[in-house]
């Protein structure tokens, strides 16, 4: 089976989506981080809790990916990774990514973003260099849960970050199961 | 050409909506038929996969028995929808993919009011549903 262009299919879909404001769309973003912060108090948490938001986002925009990009089911766990790159990224964020360092049993793959416009504008203050708060951890979050959504669970990290001085942003994605379809039970 | 019924089902077979139109008999128990709808589309779904001379496959599209045509659309997501017609209609795929991309996307999934996996309860879906259903040429 040919492989899909999904470089074209993510620029097709980019241009059909609807665009928000990228400035609003960033500080909006901090607002909310600073708020967990300051609700939390408590960096472990607060990733927790930007790691949740984005599983239901995720939940979510899986639908909106499939129906707005046409691109059909992923074939397998690497297949799924170029869709992720090439279209999820392009058509929700605008950004290109690249799917890098998959591991001998294509299990386990890095997705790279040479710029994250969550983090447009954004500078960590000491004490929060110091803790170890992933400030752009929804994004993860919605990566496990889009993915769960195809039926490939999987964990996810941030494993390099800008804001911490890293040259890119680097987000780990370890396939945990292949989730399988359960027959609907019976009730009597 | 009438329209019977339209069922949307999640990937766990809760029925998320269930909207009918020109249907002629009554179901004596809808819940009961709801599920075994979801439970003919599951096994058909196996059925067919497991016939098919290629793999993967995408499943079925529709079948006819000599009173009604069931048309269906299973998203990779795991949504299914399932409408049922009069056996005078056609391909129906692009009608469901309509109501999935415009309807069920922008209307449910969006609503924040929507619990992935609870019945839908916004409104505005049942409204545009509708409205777009009397628009299709086999509604009569």
């Amino acid at each position: 089976m040919a492989t899909k262009n999904y470089q074209r299919i993510g620029e097709v879909t980019f241009s059909r989506m609807e665009k928000v404001n990228a400035e609003l769309f960033t500080l909006t973003y901090g607002a909310v981080v600073t708020q967990l912060i300051k609700d939390y108090e408590n960096i472990d948490e607060v990733n927790k809790q930007l790691d949740k938001m984005g599983y239901n986002i995720g939940c979510r925009c899986i639908d909106e990916y499939f129906a707005k990009s046409n691109a059909g089911r992923c074939n397998d766990f690497k297949d799924a990774a170029e869709a992720l790159s090439k279209v999820g990224f392009k058509m929700f964020l605008g950004i290109n990514a690249r799917v890098q360092s998959f591991n001998a049993d294509n299990t386990e793959f890095s997705v790279v973003l040479d710029e994250n416009p969550l983090a447009d504008f954004v500078e960590l203050p000491d004490h929060l260099l110091r803790s170890n708060l992933s400030f752009s951890n929804i994004i993860s979050g919605v990566i496990r849960g889009a993915f769960e959504m195809a039926m490939f669970r999987v964990e996810t990290r941030f494993v390099k970050d800008q804001l911490r001085g890293d040259d890119v942003n680097e987000i780990r994605v370890i396939l945990k199961e292949l989730l399988e379809e359960k027959a609907p039970q019976d009730d009597d | 050409m009438p329209l019977y019924s339209l069922y949307i089902y999640d990937r766990t077979g809760t029925c998320l909506f269930y909207e009918q139109w020109q249907r002629k008999r009554q179901a004596v128990n809808l819940k009961e038929e709801q599920k075994l709808v979801y439970g003919l589309l599951f096994i058909l779904k196996q059925f067919s996969q497991k016939l098919s001379p290629k793999q993967p496959t995408d499943g079925f599209q529709r079948f006819t028995t000599n009173t009604y045509k069931m048309h269906y659309l299973e998203t990779p997501s795991g949504i299914r929808f399932v409408i049922t017609t009069d056996t005078s209609v056609g391909d129906l795929k692009d009608v469901l993919r309509h109501i999935y991309g415009q309807f069920f996307v922008e209307l449910v999934v969006k609503s924040p009011s929507y619990q992935p996996g609870a019945p839908i309860q916004t409104e505005g879906f049942s409204t545009a549903l509708n409205q777009f259903v009397r628009t299709l040429p086999f509604f009569s």
